[in-house]
């Protein structure tokens, strides 16, 4: 018996169009939930106000003391610097957390408001579902990345000269073509968070307890990089999610290096299909009892 | 139900796919490719014909020489701006590049790009995290610009293309990281009656074919088991140095480029300016510019830098280097990096790698040599 | 046997005739088995009860219907589609309030209703915002549409909860304890739906632990207890399978007569009490109902022969929508017996509880003794309410106490008379006993019917703990 006949026909003709392939219309309303809550802002605040702080500190204190990335200190010279810097200091923790927060609670969350059945029986499609909450996440990722970058472009702009900017490499760029390269430094920021929103996702179909998801995840996310710092594991360093996060600097070089890009591409990919399947073998035929 | 072992398919089929294509990859970079054969000397003389003057490439070295982990210290160090060795009369800008960058490039690992055009063009940028080294010579001026502590030394060079193409002018620039140009021009050039040279399998680097040229040590005394050098195929240009510790199957030193392309870079890469606020440092590199070069290729010349003139003894592969350190001895001794890296042995301390030995006498004398600490010992005790 | 039962349910599964279909339908949680191989049989059009007190597995079966939970074993169908498989076909067509609402705090009620609409790939965009202000409307949440939920009372979630089930026209309502929460006035509301529904067309099925609320508004019933499914029918031959208890109190010397009359019209597994405590029994329990509205039926109620009449109740059949806060007792001349099973009129009332009383004592002649099994297990007519064989060791399903040999008890009291007390069996009217009685010449004192109601049947059939009020 064909799906058609189970739709049964006369009023229902209006009510029902053929099945949106796509189905935009979840992600779009996925979105707007997510984007909806107060947490979520609360989160895209307080990592805007990672550069802010940042500002308003070396204003205050005229000028950085050396810690930190090496350009931090060139904040007072060029504005344009607050956004990387801030980048910089948000990546080892205050990202992953933000990230983790969302990704853990993707399905976790759901379970335990108890819309998770209501969906399913919607239907949404388990597969769909865990589809769109990833891609709700990794929107997540580049709205959290880019909120730091644009947050600290505009300090900068108010609290700082602005001229060309000063790559790594010694050369100078315009100002028109260092933003291109925040944004691609955005964009490079997000992938890497990719794997880790991946991660989230499938320890948020183990639990109904989204805070046990969130914290877990960034659990997992602290735990890599501290992997990533000890030299007895150096043989695993290149696997771990992390491994790439602050190479960001290569897209500040002259000309950009591409290779650590793609490299974290690549990584990143590798992290959201195997934690992708691993959340689906979780999730496709999960019992969901909430 | 019965399938439900079905939707864990996914999960343990991605992840060997993942590891195929990791390690397949892996194994097609490496694929030997298929080429004329060729004698020993037919390579050698490939090599001595080879006319590459225009390249852009990515080098990737990397250190096994059982040296603790050094990074993060010198990583410190570094970017303090300031040498952690010695009371070195070398208190310019190029003491970025003494003994401690020495010490760096013998353990882990590094990235670097190198852009060459034609013979008096060259621009060699040391990958850091988050910062970069770069050295930048064009015609006659030559920058060398630290970005982790906005520094940059400024020197005009006497005779611009008076040097040989590439060799030369890398020579005569400190950089922390030999090319493959450079250190395979010092191994054959110590190609004499104590060196068996042959071929090995034909290999690819960086995606190029090569040939394998393998320098092996006819004696025993050294501890270098062989050295290994590709060769491009079509141009003659060393690709990639490998350095074998005797018994040891992995590289103990490498350097070889992962990207190469034969492709003349954009000028204006070579059009260095530094940027507004970068501490400039005027310098005659006319008179003591080879006096940082010591520290580069020369990976025994641990603290040479600090060295009053050499002595060599014995002549090859176990030659052994015997030099007195000049100045303070105690602030040598001090250094952190010298009490993590040396061990006290009889008659002073040593410092001891799969590849080289260093010893250093409690009167002040300082020896090297490819070869075991008890072969310092015995000729410190001569 | 079982072979020919398989074949049978899938001729008719693609005939389209059953909603909910289930064969050996388990469920086990690591060792403790939750639902142990039920097969329901929900018709079309039906408005099907799932009654059970908590834990019974009830939900858990909801769960594996709606593809929420993967069944241990057995099959199931839905809409005539193999449930785990079809899911995506099949659920678009089903509308659903799973243990209790579920949404989104932060968002208002249309909000919640548009996101759930849109996770429904089939349901178009363009009416969206029409069929949750519909659907909204429908529950009485309109002028709530806008509040966040998170300021909604447990019964406007449930509302809402129903409001989600009608999002787009379902050819079945699954509706999980769909009053949990309300008051007696959302109570109606959501049963007034539930008909309204039903007279649509579309099939509702109802989980409650709640017998009042099952018997108020289903056509069809089936009971859980401890995972199994221990009765399963038209609501109207469960009810007729209820047992009719007849007490008659004679003269003393008559009563090995009295006892012998009865047996013979099938009275079966009579039972004796004294006269005085039997005499008593009704006093509290038909002078008291409890003032519930939702009780339909008399524990028990009694007519003494020599004494007045016992005061009947208005017949308050309760419209629809209107409240019935009377009590909904309704006496009848006779207890008809339902002769079939019927699927409820689902635009009426619920059908007419069952007769209690039966005063009138007219001296008919007694009809031969043929207890027509119209509540028996018919083995092959009605397979809708004959389930395949359930390896349970529930009595088979509708009749739950098959008649035994006659053996009428008699008792004896203080003052002289006897009590002859007995099972009276369906197609045996009150009146013909009395008549019987009198025609065999039988000195009858008194004469009481009591008629057993669902709940007793449902109180037996589930067991202890089992809710019969809210």
């Amino acid at each position: 018996m064909s799906s058609e006949s189970v739709l049964g026909t006369g009023s229902n003709a209006t009510e029902r169009g053929p099945r949106r392939a796509l189905g935009w219309g979840f992600f779009l309303s996925e979105l707007a939930v997510l984007f909806r809550r107060r947490r979520t802002w609360a989160m895209l605040a307080a990592l805007a106000a990672v550069p802010i702080l940042i500002a308003v500190a070396i204003r205050l204190t005229d000028g950085g003391d050396g810690r930190g990335p090496a350009f931090l200190d060139r904040i007072t010279q060029n504005g344009l610097f607050v956004g990387l810097s801030a980048l910089a200091v948000a990546i080892p923790l205050f990202l992953p957390l933000t990230v983790g927060v969302v990704a853990g609670d993707s399905v976790a969350g759901e379970a335990s408001t108890g819309t998770l059945r209501y969906l399913l029986v919607s239907p949404v499609g388990r597969i769909r579902l865990l589809i769109v909450k990833f891609a709700a996440a990794a929107v997540f990722c580049l709205a959290a990345t880019l909120t730091v970058t644009v947050a600290g472009i505009l300090i900068g702009l108010a609290l700082f000269p602005v001229g060309p900017v000063a790559l790594i490499s010694g050369d100078t760029v315009s100002v028109a073509e260092s933003l291109l390269r925040s944004l691609l430094i955005a964009i490079y920021v997000t992938l890497g968070l990719l794997g880790l929103a991946a991660i989230g996702l499938f320890i948020s179909t183990l639990t109904d307890a989204p805070v046990g998801a969130m914290a877990a995840t960034v659990v997992v996310s602290i735990v890599a990089q501290v992997l990533g710092q000890l030299s007895q594991t150096e043989w695993l360093h290149p696997w771990l999610f992390s491994y790439y996060w602050l190479d960001f600097g290569d897209l500040l070089r002259q000309p950009i290096e591409w290779s650590s890009f793609g490299a974290n591409a690549l990584l990143q990919l590798a992290y959201v299909a195997v934690f992708g399947a691993l959340a689906y073998g979780r999730f496709a035929t999960k019992d969901v009892l909430s | 139900m019965t399938r439900s072992w079905q939707r864990w398919i996914p999960a343990v089929a991605v992840p060997a796919v993942v590891a195929v294509v990791a390690v397949v990859g892996g194994v097609a970079t490496t694929a030997s490719a298929d080429l004329p054969d060729k004698t020993p000397q037919e390579v050698l003389a490939l090599v001595g014909a080879s006319d590459v003057t225009s390249f852009s490439g990515t080098l990737f070295q990397s250190s096994d020489l059982g040296l603790p982990d050094l990074s993060s210290i010198s990583g410190a160090s570094g970017s303090s701006g300031s040498s952690g060795s010695s009371s070195s009369s070398d208190s310019d800008a190029a003491g970025t590049f003494d003994a401690t960058s020495a010490l760096e490039l013998l353990t882990g690992s590094h990235t670097a790009r190198v852009y060459a055009d034609g013979t008096d063009k060259l621009r060699v940028q040391v990958l850091d995290q988050l910062a970069e080294r770069d050295v930048v010579l064009n015609g006659s001026e030559l920058w060398v610009y630290d970005s982790s502590d906005s520094s940059a030394v400024h020197s005009t060079l006497p005779a611009p293309g008076d040097a040989a193409p590439g060799e030369a002018a890398s020579g005569d620039v400190p950089t922390t990281i030999p090319t493959p140009d450079e250190l395979a021009t010092q191994f054959l050039a110590a190609v004499d009656p104590s060196t068996d040279v042959s071929l090995g399998a034909d290999t690819s680097v960086a995606g190029r074919s090569a040939y394998d040229l393998v320098l092996t040590p006819r004696t025993d005394a050294t501890l270098v088991g062989s050295v290994s050098i590709a060769v491009d195929a079509e141009t003659g240009m060393p690709l990639q140095v490998e350095v074998f510790a005797r018994g040891d199957s992995s590289p103990a030193f490498e350097v070889g480029f992962t990207d190469l392309s034969l492709d003349a870079p954009s000028a204006s890469l070579f059009d260095f300016t530094p940027p507004a606020g970068t501490d400039v440092t005027e310098k005659d590199l006319s008179a003591e510019g080879h006096d940082a070069t010591d520290a580069g290729p020369g990976a025994p010349a641990s603290g040479a830098a600090d060295a009053a003139e050499p002595t060599v003894t014995g002549e090859g592969w176990d030659a052994i280097v015997e030099t007195t350190i000049s100045g303070d001895l105690s602030a040598l001794t001090s250094n952190p990096l010298f009490a993590q890296v040396a061990t006290p042995v009889a008659g002073g301390s040593a410092l001891q790698t799969t590849l080289v030995s260093v010893l250093l006498t409690d009167d002040g004398r300082l020896l090297a040599g490819a070869v075991p600490v008890s072969a310092l010992q015995a000729a410190a005790a001569q | 046997m079982f072979a020919q039962k398989v074949t049978d349910l899938g001729e008719r599964a693609s005939g389209g005739e059953l909603a909910i279909e289930t064969r050996g339908l388990s469920k086990r949680f690591g060792r403790s088995t939750v639902v142990d191989g039920i097969d329901l049989a929900v018709p079309r059009g039906a408005v099907f009860g799932f009654l059970g007190p908590n834990g019974s597995g009830k939900t858990t079966t909801i769960r594996m219907l709606l593809g929420l939970a993967g069944a241990s074993a057995g099959d199931i169908r839905v809409l005539g589609q193999a449930m785990p498989a079809k899911l995506a076909g099949v659920l678009p067509a089903v509308g659903a309030l799973i243990e209790g609402p579920g949404f989104y705090p932060f968002l208002s009620g249309r909000d919640n209703l548009r996101r759930l609409d849109a996770a429904d790939g089939y349901a178009s965009r363009a009416t969206r915002s029409a069929r949750v202000d519909r659907a909204l409307e429908r529950v009485g949440l309109s002028s709530a549409a806008h509040k966040k939920v998170r300021a909604y009372s447990l019964g406007m979630k449930q509302r809402l909860g129903i409001a989600n089930a009608l999002l787009t026209p379902r050819e079945l309502i699954v509706l999980d304890e769909p009053t949990n929460g309300l008051d007696p006035q959302g109570t109606r509301e959501v049963r007034a739906l539930i008909r309204s529904l039903a007279a649509e067309g579309t099939t509702v099925f109802v989980s409650s632990h709640l017998l009042s609320e099952i018997e108020q508004m289903c056509s069809h019933v089936a009971v859980m207890r401890g995972g199994r499914l221990v009765a399963q029918g038209a609501l109207d031959e469960l009810r007729g399978a209820g047992r009719t208890h007849v007490r008659v109190t004679v003269a003393a010397p008559d009563a090995a007569l009295a006892a012998s009359t009865l047996a013979r019209l099938g009275l079966a597994r009579p039972t004796a009490a004294a006269a005085a405590s039997a005499a008593a029994a009704p006093a509290p329990a038909g002078g008291a109902l409890p003032p519930a509205d939702t009780r339909t039926t008399t524990d028990a109620a009694a007519v003494l022969i020599d004494g007045p009449p016992a005061p009947a109740p208005a017949p308050a059949p309760a419209p629809v929508t209107a409240p019935a806060p009377a009590p909904v007792t309704v006496t009848a001349p006779a207890p008809a017996p339902v002769t079939a099973p019927t699927p409820a009129p689902v635009t009426a009332p619920a059908p007419a509880p069952a007769p209690v009383t039966a005063p009138t004592p007219a001296p008919v002649t007694a009809p031969a003794p043929t207890p027509a099994p119209v509540t028996a297990p018919a083995p092959t007519p009605a397979p809708v309410t004959a389930p395949a064989p359930a390896p349970t060791p529930a009595p088979a399903p509708v009749m739950v106490e098959p008649p035994s040999a006659a053996d009428v008890a008699t008792a004896t009291d203080g003052t002289g008379d006897r009590v002859v007390e007995g099972e009276l069996p369906e197609a045996v009217a009150a009146e013909d006993v009395v008549a019987a009685l009198v025609g065999a010449g039988v000195r009858v004192r008194g004469f009481a019917v009591e008629r057993a109601s669902l709940e007793d049947l449902f109180v037996q059939l589930t067991g202890e703990g089992f809710d019969v009020v809210q």
